[in-house]
């Protein structure tokens, strides 16, 4: 059996996969927003303290964040810095809710026994209600983001339903990655929603593709032509997946690592939004609009 | 010559442009200054300067000239062997005699066996009989070298009798500037906070004071900008190479200056104090340093003013009123009944008692004078050198009309940024050589490969070209934004590669195939263009850098690299 007589007898299986995930990110998102109020675990970044990274060899990181916590009354977060790559120890991240840093300084000193200076010491401090700031204002940027690029596909289209078949997908390509971020309980920082917004970008490639290939294309059936589409698409998608996956265990970054991790896993997704439930409706759709041209011709 | 076609010409032209915005120097030598020591500063030599050699000693990294440095400017104590009407001692000496003279007797003594009062007889052998004699061999006794350092501007001969502390890093050897993060320094985000809220004017007002500020205080490596944040105006500011603890009192003071006589304002800084002598030894410095107390050193400094008209008339018209107290008719005049009082951000600083001969008059010069504590001399010498100019520098700037509060310091040290840009571009190539190979796989065609790594690095280059020509900062954002955009530039590549590869059908074209993949890079690319625009806005611009770099990269890719893409593929494919 080929691909294409696979998909025509198959769509509508494919089609309850996607809508699996759906639900579940959407019960995931909910409820996480229902118990914590938010919609992720937010870092200092966008919510106001202190991160502070130590560029020194051999520290333990347990020790020095149960001493911390001890020493401070309250929670500390203590992460190793290294990248997979090279199996090396830079250093470790100290992160507080608080706005504490000369204090904290000398406790670092004070468990580590390593003198911190400019070149060895690295902190960032943002106060509570900019870190608040930032996050409602990038909030905003994703929505706008999402409507600016809805309004590209709707006058690229110009038809209602194949339209709206990529913003599902995107909003798909968003909404998993997120719930798996929830799960994980990884702390989001700024960067981490200008990937969301990336995602974006990147989502509506191959559902562009794909749209304008089954729309705007003669030949072949509908189904040779979806398959025709999925072979280019799912070679952008893995090259993409490639770049920065092995881009994720290099960088040593937590910056650069956050939006990578991001942007793979809703690559992944994209495979199955774009394949799964995007060419679904497409075919759904496809098929009505020939019934009524019979009908109606 | 057979040509190349439009499209590929266009690529060639970009990048020969590119290179010549990113201007690359091979053969750079020296180090530039990054921050200086009170002694080099007043020989002249300024931040940012280019220092080619010490001593003859070329120097042409930082390692290297941190060595020359020490080597040229360090001095070893010398043997002091003195001798008194009572005692004598013998000691070692650095840059301090470890004693004052006065009229021959000693002052200030911090020599073991030797006690303020005594009559200095003969140091290091030679006999002191008269002022005279002591006058002659006082600048020889202390240890010293005379350092050459030989900058792109000219070269500065001068004596130094402890080690200089001259900051350097390397000289850009090409017009990309590294963005703070890569770089090391301090990031602070101000908010300014008054009675009202602060326009666009006031922003702008206090963005120009602070600059000066900074400017004044010797950072002048540093970006400072306005940053809108939801409905609060901020100010954002980045310095490098410079620790937070340098700049994190400094830059959010107000500096609000009154000079007062009891409860009457006579000046404050800024348009009532059009002079300010700074930098220069006849009326600026460190005049005098004493054991205050047990362990603790003080050491005062002095520098002149000059009042506005106003001002000297409110003085005038303050002094008048004021009685005349102390005069003893034996040389001393006797001072007014209450002294001129410096106020700093509200907290008393110095009061001065003003001589009787100052009643009534409209004076315009005055000395103003201030101390700063150590616990030894140096610590003293510096605080005081550090408040001198923290005092100079409100009086030339005024006071800020606004109290700022920091909401977000960032301190970034420069070993980071060196690892991260290394890593990045490690990141970066081998995420190329990746996409390469998926594409290898799915194509199995050199022929593809070629012109594809040929587009990647051309596109990399062409927004490199784009951030030397804007004098963007290129930070980690930044590159993240490259990368992104390189994801996006596979994409679009692939997508014409399939359509140019789909040989079977042979319908089309090659021209009408080029057409039709570009309907799709065009959609996406819109989209593209759309989901970043609002990331420029947003999180006062911190990661704007990002989404210009993918905009830019974008494109670009779509108009410039990607059409020459098409071209390269349709001439290989057609042999």
């Amino acid at each position: 059996m080929n691909w294409e007589s696979f998909l025509e007898k198959n769509y509508k299986k494919l089609f309850v996969v996607p809508i699996i995930m759906l639900v579940f990110s959407l019960v995931v998102v909910v409820s996480f927003y229902a118990k914590t109020g938010e919609l992720f675990y937010r870092d200092v970044s966008l919510k106001g303290g202190v991160s502070a990274t130590i560029y020194e060899k051999g520290i333990d990181a347990d020790k020095l964040e149960k001493f911390l916590e001890n020493k401070l009354a309250t929670d500390v977060f203590v992460r190793k810095l290294g990248d997979i790559a090279s199996d090396s120890d830079i250093g470790v991240v100290v992160e507080i809710g608080d706005n504490i840093t000369d204090e904290l300084k000398k406790l670092i000193e004070e468990s580590t026994g390593v003198s911190l200076n400019e070149k060895n010491f690295s902190i960032e401090q943002v106060s509570s209600s900019l870190g608040e700031s930032f996050y409602q204002g990038l909030l905003k940027a994703v929505i706008i983001s999402f409507v600016l690029m809805g309004i590209v596909i709707f006058v690229a289209f110009r038809s209602f339903i194949p339209s709206t078949a990529v913003l599902l997908s995107a909003f798909l390509d968003i909404i998993f990655p997120l719930s798996i971020i929830e799960l994980t309980g990884i702390k989001v920082n700024a960067a981490g929603i200008a990937a969301f917004l990336l995602v974006i970008g990147y989502s509506v490639d191959t559902d562009i593709l794909l749209t304008t290939k089954v729309l705007k294309r003669k030949e072949g059936n509908l189904y040779e032509r979806i398959v025709d589409s999925a072979k280019t698409g799912l070679t952008m998608t893995f090259a993409t997946i490639a770049a920065l996956g092995i881009a994720y265990f290099i960088t040593t970054s937590f910056v650069l690592k956050q939006m990578f991790l991001i942007i793979v896993i809703a690559l992944f997704v994209d495979i199955v939004s774009t394949y799964f439930m995007n060419s679904a409706i497409l075919i759904w759709y496809c098929k009505k609009k020939e019934k009524n041209e019979k009908f109606w011709g | 010559m057979k040509s190349f076609g439009v499209r590929i010409n266009l690529l060639i032209i970009m990048l020969v442009l590119s290179l010549i915005a990113i201007a690359p120097r091979l053969n750079v030598d020296g180090v530039e200054i990054k921050s200086l020591d009170a002694v080099s500063k007043s020989q002249g030599l300024n931040v940012g300067d280019v220092i080619k050699s010490i001593n003859d000693a070329r120097v042409d990294n930082p390692e290297k000239f941190i060595e020359s440095l020490k080597e040229a400017s360090s001095v070893k104590p010398v043997r002091i062997n003195l001798v008194t009407d009572k005692n004598n001692a013998s000691y070692l000496a650095q840059d301090d005699l470890l004693f004052e003279l006065e009229n021959l007797t000693i002052k200030n003594s911090k020599i073991e066996n030797i006690k303020d009062g005594e009559i200095l007889k003969e140091i290091n052998g030679v006999k002191i009989n008269y002022i005279e004699d002591w006058e002659k061999i006082r600048y020889d006794l202390l240890p010293s070298k005379v350092v050459r350092i030989k900058t792109d501007k000219k070269e500065y001969v001068f004596q130094v009798n402890k080690e200089l502390e001259i900051n350097v890093k390397e000289v850009s050897r090409s017009n990309i500037r590294k963005g703070l993060d890569l770089e090391g320094g301090t990031r602070i985000l101000l908010k300014p906070i008054g009675e009202i809220k602060a326009s666009n004017q006031d922003i702008k007002n206090l963005i120009d004071v602070i600059s000066d500020r900074l400017d004044i205080y010797g950072l002048a490596d540093k970006r400072i900008r306005a940053a809108d944040v939801e409905n609060d105006k901020l100010i954002l500011i980045e310095i490098a190479g410079v620790s937070k603890e340098e700049v994190e009192d400094f830059i959010a003071t107000q500096g609000k200056f009154e000079a007062k006589i009891g409860n009457e304002t006579v000046f404050t800084g800024g348009n009532d104090v059009p002079f300010v002598c700074k930098d220069d030894g006849t009326c600026s410095g460190v005049r005098r340093c004493d054991l205050a107390s047990e362990g603790q050193y003080g050491c005062r400094f002095e520098f002149s003013i000059k009042l506005s008209t106003d001002a000297a008339k409110r003085h005038a018209e303050i002094t008048k009123k004021l009685d005349v107290v102390g005069g003893s008719g034996l040389g001393s005049d006797g001072y007014l009944s209450k002294p001129l009082e410096l106020y700093l951000d509200g907290e008393l600083i110095d009061s001065l008692q003003i001589s009787s001969s100052l009643k009534g008059s409209e004076t315009t010069d005055i000395l103003i004078s201030g101390s700063g504590f150590g616990e030894n001399q140096d610590a003293a010498l510096n605080d005081a050198l550090l408040n001198m100019e923290k005092l100079q520098t409100v009086l030339i700037t005024g006071s800020l009309p606004f109290q700022l509060e920091i909401v977000k310091i960032d301190s970034i040290s420069p070993i980071f940024g060196e690892e991260f840009l290394k890593n990045a571009i490690l990141a970066g190539a081998v995420a190329v050589v990746a996409v390469l190979i998926v594409v290898f796989i799915r194509y199995r065609n050199l022929k593809v490969i070629f012109p594809m790594m040929i587009t990647l690095l051309s596109e990399i280059f062409i927004i490199l070209g784009f951030a030397g020509l804007f004098r963007w900062n290129l930070d980690l954002a930044a590159i993240a934004g490259i990368i992104a955009s390189v994801g996006t530039g596979v994409d679009d590549q692939i997508v014409i590669a399939d359509e140019i590869l789909r040989g079977q059908g042979q319908i089309f074209s090659w021209k009408e195939k080029l057409k039709r993949a570009f309907f799709i890079i065009l959609v996406a690319y819109a989209a593209t263009f759309a989901a970043m625009l609002p990331l420029i806005w947003a999180v006062a611009g911190l990661l704007r850098g990002f989404a210009i770099a993918t905009l830019v990269g974008v494109t670009i890719g779509v108009f410039i690299t990607r059409p020459a893409f098409g071209a390269m593929l349709e001439k290989l494919m057609n042999k």
